[in-house]
C-alpha cells in the first residue's frame, strides 16, 4: 500500500502519515492510495479529500489486476505556468503491448502549481507531492468485497447521497471511518465518486439547431406561465424563485408538461431545486428559477444537472431516461430582463469539469469568482471561458421564445452566433 | 556541420518561441510606478506566489505584474462592449456584496474583511472591492466604463501589509491615465 499524500494535509510534516494504515486511516486524510503486488503491479487506487472517498480506480479482477497500469498524462493548461496531470488507470493490450481502447479509467487531475486549474489565475497551494509509504496490510488480496459506494458494503459504515443544497449539487460522499478499502474492492455501483463512472461525449449540439427546440419549451403554455409567475414573483420580492420543467413520459414525441409548483428560499442568494424521475412526480428535464442580480446560470445551475444524472436511482436505473435526460435537459435562469438558457453540449468534458468541482469546491467557487472579477464583473464570459464546449448557452429577451445563442470571442467580449 | 548549424538554429528558434510570453490581458492606460516597482515575469510571479501566499488571483496571462516590496500590484484592460448587459458601478457594488455573501452562505465565512465602496481619483470611479482568504488580502479595483475600455487590477499582500498596501493602491490611481480610453 502507498499513500500519496497532498501537502494541505502533511503540511510540512510528514510524520502525520503514520496516523495512516491498511486498518487505520486519519479521518482528515487528503491523499491517494494505491494497492500493488509485491511485484509493484497495480491493483487498486483511492482517492480521499479530508478522510472521504471521492474517486477511485478499483480492482477489476485478476486478470486485469496483473495488466493495468497507472499512468500520469502531462497537460498544459493556460499556456504557460500550470501543469496539469491526470492520473489514470488502463488495462494493456496483450496484443500490442499498448493501452487496450476504452479501458482508460481517469482517477483525478492535479496541477503542479496547484491541484486544480479553473481558470487564468495562479493557484499555488496543494501540490500533490509523494511523502511516503506504508507497507503492509492485512486484508485478503482476493477478498472481494462491496464496493464502499453501496450501503454496508466495504468498510464503509455509511453511504449517503447529499440532497441539492442551496442551489447547487454536492455529490455523494462516503462516509468512512475506519482503514482503507480492501485493495481488490469491486468499482463502486453509481451514484458513485467521479472517475468510476464515465459519461461519453454526446454529438455536439448544433446550437442553432437547438433554439427551434427551446422556443417549443418556451412557448408550451404550462413552461411560460411558470416563468411568468418566477419573473412576477422575484421582481415583487427580489427573492429567488424557481420551479422544476417536468414532463409525464419521456418517451412521447411530444411529451406534456406537468404544472409544478413555485418555490423560494427567501433569499437572494439562491434557489433549491428539486428533481424527480418517476411517473407520477414527472422526469425533471430542466429547471427554471430567478436570478435577482441579473447574471447569468452559475456554475452551481449547470453542475446540479450532472449531479442528477450521477446521484439519482431511478436516472441512473434507466439507460434510455438517461439518453433522454442528456439531450434535453436544460437550465433556465430568468433575470430582469434577460432569459438565460443553458443546455449540455459535451457531457464527457462536463464530468471532467464536475469531477474538479467536487474535489474541492471551496476552491472551485473561489477561483469562479476571481475568474468573475478578472473577466471585469463579466458572468458571461466567466461561464462561458470556463465550460467551453460542455456547454451552449442562450439568451433571450423575456418573455420571448426566440433564443440567440451567444459565445465568447477574441476580443475578451461575448457575441451572438450567427444562425442561417 | 551546416546540418548542425540549421538544427541549432531551428532549436533556437523553437525555444524562443515556446519561452516567450504571451499576454492576454494588456493595458493602454498611462501610469508610473514607484521606483522600487519590480515587474515581473510568468515565472517570477508564479515562484514569488508560492513562497510568500497561499494562493494567488492574478491572472498568469497579465502583462503588467509588479512588486512592490512585499505588495503585488496587476493591472489591465477590458472592452467596455462586452455584449453583457451593462452594470453601474453602484450595481456592481451592491452585486460583488451579494456575490460575497452568497459564497460565505455555501462555505462558511471562508472571505473575510469585506468590503465595497466606490471613490473618485482625478474624476475616475472606480469600485474598490476588498477582501481577505488564507490571511491573504485582496483589493481589486474598477474603473468606471471610459469611451473603449475600462481598466481593472489587483493588490495583493499579506494581512499585516496593510497601510502599505492602501498606500501603493491610492499611490497608482492617482498616476492613472486613461483619457482618450
Amino acid at each position: 500500500m502507498t499513500l500519496i499524500s497532498d501537502s494541505t494535509y502533511t503540511k510540512n510534516n510528514p510524520n502525520i502519515l503514520a496516523q495512516n494504515k491498511y486498518n487505520k486511516r486519519d479521518t482528515n486524510f487528503t491523499g491517494t492510495v494505491i494497492y500493488s503486488t509485491p511485484n509493484g503491479k497495480f491493483v487498486s487506487a483511492w482517492k480521499y479529500i479530508k478522510g472521504q472517498l471521492v474517486s477511485g480506480a478499483p480492482y477489476t479482477g485478476n486478470n486485469a489486476k496483473s495488466n493495468s497500469l497507472i499512468t500520469r498524462n502531462n497537460t498544459a493548461h493556460n499556456d504557460i505556468l500550470v501543469n496539469c496531470t491526470t492520473v489514470y488507470a488502463y488495462t494493456v493490450d496483450p496484443e500490442t503491448g499498448g493501452e487496450l481502447p476504452g479501458s482508460q479509467v481517469d482517477l483525478y487531475t492535479e496541477c503542479d502549481d496547484g491541484p486544480l486549474d479553473y481558470g487564468a489565475s495562479a493557484g499555488i497551494d496543494g501540490g500533490t507531492t509523494p511523502t511516503g509509504t506504508n507497507g503492509g496490510g492485512n486484508g485478503s488480496p482476493n477478498n472481494k468485497t462491496k464496493s464502499p459506494c453501496e450501503p454496508g458494503g466495504g468498510s464503509a459504515s455509511s453511504a449517503a447521497i447529499n440532497a441539492v443544497k442551496g442551489n447547487y449539487a454536492k455529490s455523494r460522499v462516503l462516509q468512512q471511518n475506519v482503514g482503507f478499502p480492501a485493495p481488490t474492492t469491486p468499482a463502486p455501483t453509481n451514484p458513485c465518486p467521479p472517475g468510476a463512472t464515465t459519461y461519453p461525449a454526446t454529438t455536439p449540439v448544433d446550437p442553432c439547431a437547438q433554439r427551434k427546440y427551446l422556443a417549443t419549451v418556451a412557448l408550451n403554455s404550462i413552461i411560460a406561465n411558470q416563468n411568468a409567475q418566477i419573473l412576477a414573483n422575484g421582481l415583487k420580492t427580489g427573492n429567488e424563485y424557481g420551479a422544476n420543467e417536468n414532463i409525464t413520459n419521456f418517451q412521447d414525441s411530444n411529451p406534456t408538461y406537468m404544472n409544478t409548483p413555485l418555490s423560494t428560499s427567501d433569499s437572494n442568494e439562491g434557489w433549491v431545486p428539486t428533481f424527480t424521475w418517476n411517473p407520477t412526480s414527472g422526469y425533471t428535464i430542466g429547471i427554471s428559477h430567478y436570478h435577482p442580480d441579473g447574471t447569468a446560470p452559475s456554475p452551481d445551475d449547470i453542475f446540479v444537472l450532472m449531479g442528477n444524472l450521477l446521484n439519482n436511482k431511478d436516472l441512473s436505473a434507466s439507460p434510455a431516461g438517461q439518453t433522454y435526460y442528456k439531450s434535453h435537459v436544460s437550465v433556465t435562469a430568468i433575470t430582469n430582463g434577460t432569459t438565460y438558457v443553458v443546455t449540455i453540449n459535451n457531457w464527457a468534458t462536463l464530468q471532467t469539469l464536475y469531477n474538479q468541482y467536487i474535489v474541492n469546491t471551496d476552491q472551485y467557487d473561489t477561483k469562479y469568482l476571481s475568474n468573475v472579477k478578472i473577466n471585469n464583473g463579466s458572468y458571461e464570459y466567466t461561464l462561458l471561458s470556463t465550460f467551453g464546449d460542455a456547454i451552449n448557452l442562450y439568451t433571450a429577451p423575456n418573455n420571448s421564445a426566440i433564443y440567440t445563442p451567444v459565445a465568447t470571442n477574441s476580443s475578451k467580449s461575448v457575441s451572438n452566433v450567427v444562425c442561417p | 556541420m551546416k546540418k548542425i548549424l540549421t538544427i541549432s538554429i531551428l532549436l533556437h528558434i523553437c525555444f524562443t518561441a515556446f519561452s516567450q510570453e504571451k499576454f492576454f490581458r494588456t493595458s493602454k492606460a498611462k501610469v508610473k510606478m514607484p521606483i522600487v516597482a519590480q515587474k515581473l515575469t510568468q515565472q517570477e510571479l508564479a515562484d514569488y506566489v508560492k513562497s510568500n501566499f497561499k494562493d494567488s488571483a492574478i491572472p498568469t496571462d497579465a502583462e503588467n505584474v509588479y512588486k512592490i516590496n512585499n505588495i503585488l500590484l496587476s493591472y489591465w484592460d477590458w472592452p467596455v462592449n462586452t455584449g453583457e448587459p451593462k452594470r453601474t458601478l453602484e450595481e456592481r457594488k451592491n452585486l460583488t456584496l451579494v456575490s460575497y455573501n452568497s459564497f460565505n452562505k455555501k462555505h462558511g465565512n471562508l472571505f473575510k474583511d469585506i468590503e465595497a465602496n466606490i471613490i473618485t481619483v482625478n474624476n475616475i470611479k472606480y469600485l474598490i472591492d476588498k477582501h481577505s482568504y488564507n490571511n491573504d488580502v485582496y483589493i481589486w479595483f474598477f474603473s468606471e466604463d471610459r469611451k473603449i475600455n475600462s481598466l481593472l487590477g489587483l493588490v495583493q499582500f499579506s494581512k499585516g501589509n496593510e497601510t502599505e498596501a492602501n498606500q501603493v493602491l491610492n499611490d497608482f490611481l492617482k498616476t492613472v491615465n486613461i483619457d482618450n480610453y
